[in-house]
């Protein structure tokens, strides 16, 4: 056992704090748009490498956790997850960003719009397609992330090639929710937090009344797990670790984003303030892959097989 | 980063497995449906313990000097996770091996060590924590138990409440007051439970036999030489016990290897296949490793000797809700199993569950300490 951050991830997480600071203080005003999508920064982070990590061998599976989790704790929105796991490790020779889609391949999925490549994950096989000109049809924004679907699912199939075993790109999928989730209720968390300490009713900090503060505080409990399950999923290998990941994730995030839009107030309920763009990425995330009832399930079914 | 136990660490649980497995008598689980601080457990103890002690397994990372083995933090923490998954037959001696002894080592009199380490080591010492009173639970700074200097001695007045093993033990470890300074005031005191007038009461609880008491204190002389640890001084001390104390019990442990059994119940009933009952068996599996993560993370700190934190109290939580939600898948897919008494690790383990988050400090006084220490929340101003 050995929980301390590697002095190279150390190096590579304090790079990647100095640009997405730089990031933040030239971003341009909220324009009040629902959804959004960072490209300056996602071509940034591209070409400085970080999306790489986890194919590197001198930072690997943890380092590639510990950047989508960093990347998504703040109010930007960039294709970092499945660029760090499913193409770095799965389809390093394809272009990102990187959409995915599942089942029948025709519903809206996030970053689809703006991907340069698909993958298709099918029971055996992901397969995957580059994305041209008229591929997609953007859908009207209800979640933070630009979203799309594919205008002829069966074209895109014919297109496909298989890339890898379906088995593998579902459980760097189910890290990546996990990285990317725990990620975002964090960013949320430390946000509300913020609000709380600084907004004043009754006379008094709104964070200095217990109720509040202990809900926080269980919130902060649970995605402080969240986020040692992620980082756990992707250093180990497992598909046990991977599922409990995402699947404890999951489960957490209505209970806490609920806890956090209260303590927001109405200022929770504006694209003024940044709430939303961690909010409506999480109500996105707890569907991922079949969601918590899909994940707890399957957890169980591997901690527990019929035969032992 | 390495979520992994390295070949020593894996050698050193086997060799805990194997003693158990050789050690352990075949009635072990009747006595252990007794509660922890029952005349049976406790009793068994200090036929067990001293068994343990001599195979180096009770006291392992203690230093040389004081009976143990110089094992590492991970070592002793692997130790507590498989007492705790047989359903901790050290019985009340956990406390003596994981934060008393500890204590005494760092802040204890020559005298004092010589007197109660060797005792602890071998298996033969019985300690009761006299902390909480009537008016002093989760405010401990607000306890009233007086210790009035009188020569060469101290004059105890007052009573405990919730004193855990008290009716069996031979020492309490007890705070009391020597000032009205609220945490300046305060001194630890060991004293002997047959000092003339001591008197406990037990409680009748859920929470098994003999388990929790009150004590009473009526002009209890004890010789100065008691005051552990400097007089005033008693609050950095107690901080440091405690924060040995709060994650010191790996819970999680126990209530994943519950879940084994009640899936294991729930499989020989040809009950496994129902959807539902998989998915809140993965709901309460997932509680139990969230815990297990962020406790092994604070065992991570300790191990490379940084100060106790916030971040035990996150650990803390996490632990009190797995132990729950292991309980309460129980409750609802295996009722009789608990009316019936037919599987015996089950009231136990739900007696333990429903104490986890009193005991040690409460639950909602870690989110406090989160509240204050983590998120750095301002405190509620005083009424």
């Amino acid at each position: 056992m050995n929980f301390a951050v590697p002095e190279e991830c150390n190096a590579l997480i304090g790079a990647l704090e100095k640009l997405l600071a730089q990031a933040e203080a030239t971003a341009q005003a909220v324009d009040g748009s629902r959804s959004f999508f960072t490209g300056a920064l996602d071509a940034a982070l591209e070409e400085a490498g970080f999306l790489d990590a986890a194919g590197l061998e001198e930072f690997g599976p943890i380092a590639a956790a510990m950047v989508v989790q960093e990347i998504s704790s703040k109010p930007v929105i960039v294709e970092a997850a499945h660029s760090s796991f499913v193409r770095a490790l799965a389809l390093p020779d394809w272009p990102r960003p990187i959409a995915v889609l599942t089942g029948k391949f025709d519903q809206a999925t996030r970053f689809l719009g703006v991907a340069r490549s698909v993958v298709l994950l099918g029971e055996n096989h992901a397969r995957a397609c580059r994305i041209e000109g008229k591929d997609t049809i953007a859908t009207e924004p209800f979640f933070a992330y630009p979203m799309a679907r594919l205008a002829d699912p069966a074209a895109c199939l014919a297109r496909s090639e298989v890339v890898s075993d379906a088995a593998l790109v579902r459980r760097l999928l189910l890290v990546a929710t996990a990285c990317e989730l725990s990620g975002v209720l964090k960013g949320a968390l430390f946000s509300v937090n913020e609000y709380v300490k600084n907004r004043r009713q009754f006379g008094r900090a709104l964070g200095s009344f217990q109720a509040v503060q202990h809900r926080l505080a269980m919130c902060a409990s649970t995605i402080a797990a969240g986020e040692w399950l992620a980082r756990r999923a992707a250093v180990s290998g497992s598909m046990e670790d991977a599922v409990m990941a995402a699947g404890y994730l999951q489960e957490s995030t209505s209970r806490i984003l609920y806890d956090l839009h209260q303590f927001m107030g109405a200022m929770g309920l504006t694209l003024e303030h940044p709430l939303y763009r961690w909010s409506y990425r999480a109500k996105l995330l707890v569907s991922d892959l079949g969601g918590a009832s899909r994940q707890l399930r399957d957890v169980a079914v591997i901690a527990w097989p019929e035969t032992a | 980063m390495d979520f992994s136990w390295s070949g020593p660490q894996s050698a050193f649980r086997a060799r805990v497995v194997d003693f158990l497995k050789s050690e352990l008598p075949d009635d072990w689980s009747e006595i252990a449906r007794h509660g922890p601080g029952s005349r049976q457990q406790t009793d068994f103890s200090l036929r067990f313990c001293p068994k343990l002690a001599e195979a180096g397994l009770l006291v392992p990372h203690w230093p040389k000097e004081f009976g143990g083995e110089g094992a590492t933090v991970w070592e002793h923490f692997i130790l507590g996770e498989e007492m705790w998954a047989a359903g901790e037959p050290r019985g009340p001696q956990y406390m003596n091996v994981n934060w008393i002894g500890p204590t005494i080592m760092r802040f204890g009199t020559d005298e004092q060590k010589e007197l109660h380490l060797p005792r602890a080591a071998q298996g033969q010492a019985i300690w009761c924590q006299g902390f909480s009173e009537p008016s002093a639970g989760s405010d401990l700074v607000s306890l009233r138990t007086s210790a009035e200097r009188d020569g060469d001695n101290f004059v105890i007045n007052g009573s405990k409440i919730w004193t855990s093993y008290a009716g069996l033990a031979d020492h309490c470890f007890l705070l009391a007051r020597t000032s009205g300074k609220r945490k300046d005031g305060i001194c630890i005191f060991i004293v002997p439970m047959d000092t003339p007038g001591i008197s406990v009461r037990p409680i009748p609880s859920l929470v098994g036999e003999g388990d929790i008491h009150e004590v009473f204190f009526n002009d209890v002389t004890v010789p100065a030489s008691a005051m552990l640890g400097e007089e005033g001084k008693a609050w950095s001390i107690i901080t440091y016990s405690l924060g040995n104390e709060r994650v010191g019990i790996p819970r999680y442990e126990f209530s994943r290897r519950t879940l084994d059994t009640l899936v294991a119940r729930l499989k020989e009933e040809d009950r496994w296949n129902d959807e539902y009952i998989r998915y809140r068996a993965g709901q309460a599996l997932c509680a139990c490793e969230a815990a297990r993560l962020l406790v092994y993370r604070v065992v991570d700190e300790r191990s490379r000797g940084a100060p106790p934190s916030a971040e035990s109290s996150l650990a803390r939580f996490a632990v009190i809700t797995a132990d729950h939600a292991v309980s309460n898948f129980g409750l609802e897919f295996l009722p009789d199993s608990y009316s019936n008494d037919d599987i015996s690790s089950l009231k136990p383990h739900h007696e333990r569950a429903i104490a986890s988050g009193i005991a040690s400090g409460a639950a909602e006084i870690q989110l406090g300490i989160v509240a204050q220490s983590y998120l750095e929340l301002p405190w509620e101003p005083r009424a």
